[in-house]
């Protein structure tokens, strides 16, 4: 697997499963919780003393950052209008408690392209701020030489934050990034320098977004970030420039904001797989060093008197038979 | 911390299934098969791999590939010949140690593994043998792809509770450790042993008063049937018993039964379909056979086996209904080297433990796995298990002439049982306290990995 | 919970019997030296339902002269069934199951039979084997019959598949 997939398969595969029961007649009793990366959790349950209607609520640590990204009550909007024109979802009257989001999901009418959609639901909650700074964009590009001041910040996780940076030509998207491990730091610089030169070096990715990265703050958030924070030395930037070519349809809107929403569980799975293959290689040296310490190991019976040597029995091959 | 409002993961890698899920959920989010397809090296690769290295002519290409092959098994014992090897030796290629590109990622697990292994390019293995991992490169990837793909979770922000067989060995729990804390940066960590958890999952019964950690566990699954004693939380390794017999043994006599009497399906797949849907444990098969003369509707129910819509096939269950569970209690119908009924095997796992123990084991004995769900499965073990009993305390008051404040045998049923070690991870991992038993990567980083040598038992609520 | 027993209660002092077989009262219309039976429950009735149960062991530890008959019945049961098709109808049944019991056979405890070290019977009694020769040819009639009847109860048509399947269970690995 080497890309991460932007829908949480769980909550595909409960709702499939939901479908199915609902229809053969013996619905399920569901009260489960499923989670996704950067402390997402989503909670799956029936309405009370209805099994055809379940809710699916969602709680996000980026939640209140990207509510604060646009005007109030525009993040509700924003996935109100996306969920409008799924038969059988509508948003529930009330939010469970516990949780940011509630969606009603009426089993008799539930199509399978509704259920993709559902388990979408994080990228959606996650593509809003990108979608601001989206129509900001068409607004900006069309008066040449200005300005914008707008920065959107998502604070993903709990010392992580992701801005997004509209501009009249161009919308920058900047991870700062953080590692809590010291040897997942050496393999972070590593694969961030890749990202860097991959585009420099392969001539078949030259549309991709070039990628920047850096130990400052870049320049369109550092007023931002001096002016709320002191610095921390170990902290990573990594700056993603999107031109027009990769938000024009809203298709390629999509996969733009999966990927770059997904950008960080990408980075650590990776560092992790990086860290696995090595683990698998360490196997296989410690294996044949042993193979080399077993043949270079004396046969003691060599040393030994005649008669002690009649008492040890070889099988064909050579083996000594241990009691 | 962030990770303490996400929920723990609890993983119960077992020999044929892997479930995975969340603590809290009653059951697990996600069953599988312990099974890993990975990329084979394809022939026409590999010789066109070393064509490039060696030269175009296929005479040079197989000398160079025999020529490094020499030169590993050789008499140089040196290890710095090794180095050599990288250059694309034929040897190597088999290994992952030998691969330069993303060959490491290119796999699949669960089902998805057994649909890729059909086609030519993937290689099917199961890394769990007997309940211990044997191939830890391929456990490694699994958890990789469970973690990621299938629980979408960073594992940086949750605890995880793995289980293990027991008589596990520490080194092995060692490993574990070093893959979960050093390649995934897990938050915390608490391993337990399979046996232990079974009897957290009965707290959920109504029969259960007391929630001790004290009884005997019947685990069965697909392969083999284990009777694992544990007082106070400690398994009583001296006194585990297995027993050859579990749900593929039932279906393979289910299976039997259907050729001998001649039915239209007789597949393995039929066979487990009737397994799970239709056997019951009766108190008595002659009882049963003439039950079943006289009334014809309980020989009159079938599977009507639809492949593909096109054809239907209509097989007759009859009395395997319920001679294929009697196999756990008279192994002889079925088996000709294993003769001894589970019931009698439970005696003895509970006469092998210390005595002080014994009426505990006796009092609580839990059932857990696919093959103890038939019904009436825990009532008869009872039953029998009881005469037993009752039979040796004669015997001894008779020889002693003494009277016994007498032996309470109880079988425990209960609803979670399929899953019960995995739901009894899930119970005892969403309490406040346990993410206080977790040895957490900080502990690690300090002690090491023997750290995972001891975890603290949770205390009884 | 082994194999099944007979609950006949026997005792050698009283019953009849030739060698250590018990010679025990039978339901029947056939002629034959078998005393009526004083309930309506008779050793056929006890092979005929144990016959299932017991095919699926294979072994058997004999506990009372009743049990030797129960194991000759079993093993009988086996041979007619052997002899039967899934097509055969109730009548052709009758004649070839007629013919099975009044066939030559081996009587238990003469040279040839599968389980002579259960079996022993006074050889060189003429009237004992006599005796014993009639009895067991009345007893196979009698269960033969009665055997059909369950066999058939459903259709007259075609056998129980549910009891011809036990055609290839052989009780304690043995055959007559």
């Amino acid at each position: 697997m080497l890309q991460l997939q932007p829908q949480n398969l769980l909550v595909q595969k409960t709702f499939g499963e939901a479908v199915e029961a609902f229809r053969d007649g013996n619905p399920l009793t569901l009260d489960r919780i499923v989670s996704d990366f950067d402390s997402t959790t989503l909670h799956i349950s029936n309405a009370e003393g209805n099994k055809g209607l379940l809710y699916l609520s969602i709680r996000t640590r980026a939640w209140s950052s990207v509510q604060r990204c646009g005007s109030s009550g525009g993040l509700e909007e924003f996935l109100e209008a996306k969920y409008k024109t799924q038969p059988g979802v509508s948003v529930a009257s009330t939010v469970e408690s516990g949780y940011d989001y509630t969606l009603e999901v009426d089993l008799n009418v539930l199509q399978p392209e509704s259920v993709v959609q559902l388990s979408l639901i994080k990228t959606l909650v996650l593509s809003y701020p990108f979608q601001l700074a989206f129509d900001e964009f068409a607004q900006l590009s069309n008066t040449p030489d200005s300005q914008s001041q707008t920065l959107h910040t998502v604070q993903y996780r709990d010392d992580e934050n992701l801005f997004i940076k509209p501009a009249n030509d161009r919308i920058t998207a900047i991870f700062e990034t953080a590692f809590q491990d010291e040897t997942d730091k050496v393999f972070g610089k590593v694969f961030l320098q890749e990202f860097v030169d991959a585009r420099k070096r392969n001539r078949a990715i030259q549309s991709a977004p070039q990628v920047l990265f850096s130990h400052e703050p870049p320049l369109e958030i550092q007023a931002h970030l001096q002016a709320n924070r002191t610095l921390d030395s170990s902290r990573r930037f990594v700056t993603f420039v999107l031109f027009p070519r990769h938000f024009q349809t809203p298709e390629l809107q999509f996969s733009t904001i999966s990927q770059l929403t997904l950008f960080r569980n990408y980075f650590h799975y990776h560092i992790k797989c990086s860290k696995a293959y090595m683990h698998s290689r360490m196997r296989f040296r410690v294996d044949s060093f042993i193979k080399v310490l077993n043949r270079a190991k004396l046969d003691d019976e060599d040393d030994e008197d005649e008669e002690q040597v009649s008492h040890t029995r070889r099988t064909i091959t050579g083996r000594k038979v241990v009691y | 911390m962030s990770y303490m409002n996400n929920p723990a993961v609890v993983m119960d890698n077992g020999t044929g299934l892997t479930k995975l899920g969340f603590a809290g959920n009653d059951s697990p989010s996600w069953v599988f098969p312990t099974a890993i397809a990975t990329a084979q090296p394809s022939n026409a690769k590999q010789t066109s791999s070393n064509a490039v290295s060696a030269g175009a002519s296929s005479v040079a290409n197989t000398g160079q590939s025999s020529g490094s092959g020499r030169q590993y098994f050789g008499n140089s014992t040196s290890a710095t010949a090794f180095n050599s090897l990288s250059s694309g030796s034929a040897l190597m290629s088999n290994n992952l140690a030998g691969k330069r590109g993303t060959e490491d990622l290119d796999f699949y697990i669960g089902n998805e593994a057994l649909i890729a292994a059909q086609g030519p390019s993937y290689g099917l293995s199961y890394p769990i043998r007997h309940g211990q991992v044997e191939n830890w490169d391929h456990m490694e990837r699994f958890w990789e792809n469970s973690i990621f793909k299938y629980l979408r979770t960073e594992p940086e922000d949750h605890c995880f509770l793995l289980t293990e067989p027991p008589l596990n060995p520490p080194e092995n729990r060692e490993q574990v450790a070093e893959i979960f804390f050093e390649s995934f940066n897990c938050a915390g960590l608490y391993i337990a042993v399979q046996a232990v958890l079974a009897l957290a999952a009965s707290w959920t019964s109504s029969k259960v008063i007391d929630r001790s950690l004290t009884g005997t566990v019947i685990d069965s699954g697909d392969g083999v049937t284990h009777v694992i004693p544990v007082a106070e939380g400690y398994v009583i390794g001296s006194a585990i018993k297995n027993i050859p017999i579990a749900g593929r043994d039932i279906t393979l006599f289910i299976q039997q039964l259907l050729r001998e009497r001649g039915e239209e399906d007789t597949s393995l797949r039929t066979a487990e379909r009737i397994k799970q849907e239709y056997c019951y444990v009766c108190p008595d098969i002659v009882k049963e056979f003439n039950k079943f003369d006289r009334d014809s509707e309980k020989f009159a129910q079938f599977v009507v086996e639809s492949q593909e819509k096109t054809r239907r096939k209509v097989v007759d269950v009859g009395c395997e209904r319920f001679m294929a569970p009697e196999i756990f209690f008279n192994p002889e119908i079925a088996s000709s080297d294993f003769l001894t009924p589970l019931p009698t095997i439970v005696d003895h796992t509970i006469q092998a433990c210390p005595i002080d123990v014994r009426k505990g084991l006796y009092n609580n004995i839990v059932l857990s796995g696919g093959s103890t769900m038939f019904k009436d499965f825990g009532r008869r073990l009872q039953r029998d298990l009881k005469s037993i009993v009752n039979n040796r305390i004669v015997q001894s008051e008779y020889l002693s002439g003494t009277k016994s404040t007498g032996v309470d045998v109880q079988v425990i049923s209960h609803r979670k049982q399929r899953n019960a070690v995995w739901f009894g991870g899930s119970l005892l991992a969403q309490t406040a306290e346990f993410k206080s038993y977790c040895h957490t990567k900080k502990d690690y980083e300090e002690i090491g990995p023997e750290i995972v040598r001891n975890f603290s038992l949770f205390n009884m609520v | 919970m082994p194999a099944y027993h007979s609950t006949f209660p026997v005792d050698p002092q009283t019953d009849r019997m030739v060698g250590n077989i018990v010679l025990l009262p039978l339901n029947t219309k056939f002629r034959g030296p078998a005393y009526p039976a004083n309930s309506d429950y008779d050793i056929i009735d006890e092979c005929l339902d144990l016959f299932r149960a017991n095919s699926f062991f294979k072994n058997f530890e004999i506990k009372s002269p009743a049990d030797r008959l129960l194991i000759y019945g079993i093993l009988f049961i086996n041979e007619c069934l052997s002899h039967l098709r899934s097509t055969t109808n109730y009548n052709e049944a009758v004649k070839i199951s007629t013919n099975v019991a009044l066939d030559n056979f081996v009587l238990p405890g003469s040279s040839g039979f599968p389980l002579n070290t259960v079996y022993t019977v006074p050889l060189e009694d003429h009237n004992a084997m006599e005796l014993l020769r009639t009895y067991i040819q009345q007893f196979r009639q009698e269960l033969a019959m009665r055997l059909l009847d369950r066999l058939y109860r459903d259709s007259k048509e075609r056998p129980s598949k549910f009891w011809l399947a036990f055609t290839r269970r052989k009780f304690m690995n043995k055959s007559l």
